[in-house]
């Protein structure tokens, strides 16, 4: 993966972002700590892609703030302009609320407009008596986003009407 | 439609990828936990100093 600017995420976003350990780290005013991560993952239609990841610590009941979802665009973007490649979300439901908080980036994705520069595609499953959740986003002016979207469309319908 | 084979593969791949994922949030928590040791400690965290 080519390493992120921290010059360039920190220019849009609210919160000032660093980078420990490979993730990128930020603080919010009420104290709660966030690392996001991009870690390499499965290939798809012989495409790699990253899986995306955001953890949180808090410290207080006061979880709702805004500026979260700004800094979060912030590091999605700059991924996207360093890496041509596909972001990959995929949570099962041993934890039902993270996987709730989790998939609000693909809404918060959705509500930025972002979706004149990508393609988001999501998809739910039961293997093994398992329901899972994935979803991939694309830019559009990837060289394979025919056969990437083809795949993905393929698998997530088989697996949607055949329990596994 | 894809093969049954290719299907299987890519269940593989899902499964994989969701032990995966538990294992990036193993280390992430772990991350932040030291993050938050170090912020009780210290009163700041350095890597976010500005």
């Amino acid at each position: 993966m080519n390493p992120l600017s921290l010059d360039a995420i920190n220019a849009s976003s609210p919160y000032f972002v660093s980078l420990s350990k490979g993730e990128y780290v930020f603080q919010t005013q009420s104290g709660a700590i966030y690392n996001v991560s991009f870690d390499e993952d499965m290939e798809i239609a012989g495409c790699i892609s990253y899986q995306f990841s955001i953890r949180r610590r808090i410290v207080t009941d006061k979880t709702f703030d805004p500026n979260v979802q700004n800094v979060i665009l912030s590091i999605i973007y700059e991924f996207f302009d360093k890496n041509e490649d596909i972001l990959l979300y995929t949570c099962d439901n041993t934890d039902h609320k993270e996987s709730a908080r989790n998939r609000l980036f693909l809404r918060w994705f959705q509500e930025a407009d972002a979706e004149k520069q990508f393609i988001i595609k999501m998809a739910d499953a039961t293997i093994d008596d398992q329901h899972l959740y994935f979803a991939i986003i694309i830019p559009k002016c990837h060289p394979n986003i025919t056969d990437i979207c083809a795949e993905f469309d393929s698998v997530s319908a088989q697996l949607t009407n055949k329990p596994q | 439609m894809m093969t049954q084979d290719k299907l299987n593969e890519y269940i593989a791949k899902i499964k994989q990828s969701i032990q995966h994922k538990h294992e990036i949030e193993a280390r992430m928590d772990a991350h932040l936990q030291e993050l938050a040791e170090e912020r009780a400690r210290t009163g700041s965290i350095s890597v976010l100093a500005q």
